[in-house]
């Protein structure tokens, strides 16, 4: 405890309000007794926590109950223990068999990579195989000449500015008759029959 | 110094298992009352100090054996206390989970809901003036106000230095006049 004149002082030269009026009284009550027994109860308590012998303890707690028979009143089937101990050891020379857990960190750790890759390949499929254009819109901007050129290096025969529905008026007689060269007359009369009769009456 | 040999005689007997129970229950008797008013001060409650200094000095009990005796016992007694305080308030934040202002409001209506309470007296207006301190201040003012607790012992009982100590009083009473002059 420091001198009091030293504390007061300190208060004043800080607030000189409260150094004048320095109260240490403090307005609240304690219970009646609470001091003279404290001590004894906290030892009580204390003991009751320690570990001490189980009796001791229910004597101090009860006496009524520690004076009670302690005899359990349920019985169990004769020889019980007996056949229990010897199911026990047969138990005990059976092998179990071992079961590796798998580890859930491991799982956790494949679905993660799974979903990862996942979202990897989506992105790159949509990045390099998903342009946003209709190719058909693509094909209307391609020249004419580009395109020829294109056909021609397939093998694909084509004329620029040629509709296809125009090339049947460039067969002519020869050309049928180049056409059916191989195809026999029996042939040729079992199709006639079925043909409509005004191109019976050209041929 | 005579309080210092009764301490050395105290810890002496209660390393003895024939004279523990005698020995703590003279260590209990000879600090039990600083140690309720400083905890009281602290909760405000009389039911909930009774469970700190219960606590304060089961963990007494339990590491009396090991104090050593280059550290004075009241100081020590004192930070067990304080660190028991401090715990229960914040367990109260916690289980009502409410904010700090409504703690310290929680501890004015604790103080304005006593049965001798009477606002007009300096005594009980210093009290409310104190539960408007946030907690490790209001320890440093009460251990110097009430305690006359010199720095250099706070220190070791906060374990903070005495200059911080100094200014953390210092702002204490200064809040504490503007609230008196206010209210």
């Amino acid at each position: 405890m420091e001198p009091l004149n030293e504390i007061e002082a300190e208060l004043s030269g800080i607030s000189p309000v409260l150094g004048k009026s320095r109260t240490t009284v403090l307005p609240y009550t304690v219970p009646a007794g609470y001091f003279e027994h404290f001590a004894e109860n906290l030892l009580q308590r204390i003991r009751m926590t320690e570990h001490e012998d189980p009796r001791t303890e229910l004597s101090t707690l009860s006496p009524l109950l520690a004076g009670l028979d302690r005899k359990s009143p349920y019985q169990i089937p004769a020889d019980y223990f007996n056949e229990f101990s010897s199911d026990t050891a047969s138990f005990r020379h059976t092998e179990p068999k071992l079961i590796r857990m798998r580890s859930t960190r491991r799982v956790m750790k494949y679905a993660i990579a799974a979903m990862v890759t996942g979202l990897i390949a989506t992105a790159a499929f949509f990045t390099f195989n998903h342009s946003g254009t209709d190719p058909l819109q693509e094909l209307v901007n391609v020249s004419s000449q580009d395109m020829a050129t294109y056909l021609d290096n397939h093998d694909v025969h084509w004329v620029p500015g040629t509709a296809v529905q125009d090339a049947s008026a460039e067969f002519n007689d020869n050309d049928i008759s180049d056409l059916l060269s191989n195809v026999s007359d029996s042939e040729l009369e079992q199709y006639l029959p079925e043909l409509p009769e005004q191109k019976q009456a050209t041929n | 110094m005579a309080d210092q040999n009764t301490d050395n005689e105290i810890l002496a007997l209660f390393r003895e298992p024939a004279t523990k129970e005698k020995a703590f229950n003279m260590l209990v008797k000879k600090f039990q009352e600083r140690l309720y008013w400083h905890i009281r001060r602290m909760v405000v409650d009389h039911d909930d100090a009774n469970d700190v200094m219960q606590n304060v000095f089961i963990r007494v009990w339990n590491a009396l054996a090991n104090f050593r005796e280059d550290a004075q016992l009241y100081t020590w007694l004192y930070r067990i206390a304080t660190n028991e305080c401090l715990t229960f308030l914040e367990q109260q934040k916690k289980k009502a989970t409410i904010s700090i202002n409504d703690l310290e409001s929680g501890l004015s209506n604790k103080i304005r809901a006593d049965k001798d309470f009477d606002s007009n007296k300096l005594e009980w207006k210093l009290q409310l003036a104190i539960q408007q301190l946030p907690d490790k201040q209001r320890v440093v003012f009460t251990l110097r106000y009430y305690d006359e607790m010199p720095y250099e012992e706070m220190s070791q009982v906060l374990e903070t230095s005495a200059g911080a100590l100094k200014a953390s009083y210092h702002h204490a009473v200064k809040k504490i006049e503007d609230f008196i002059l206010n209210h």
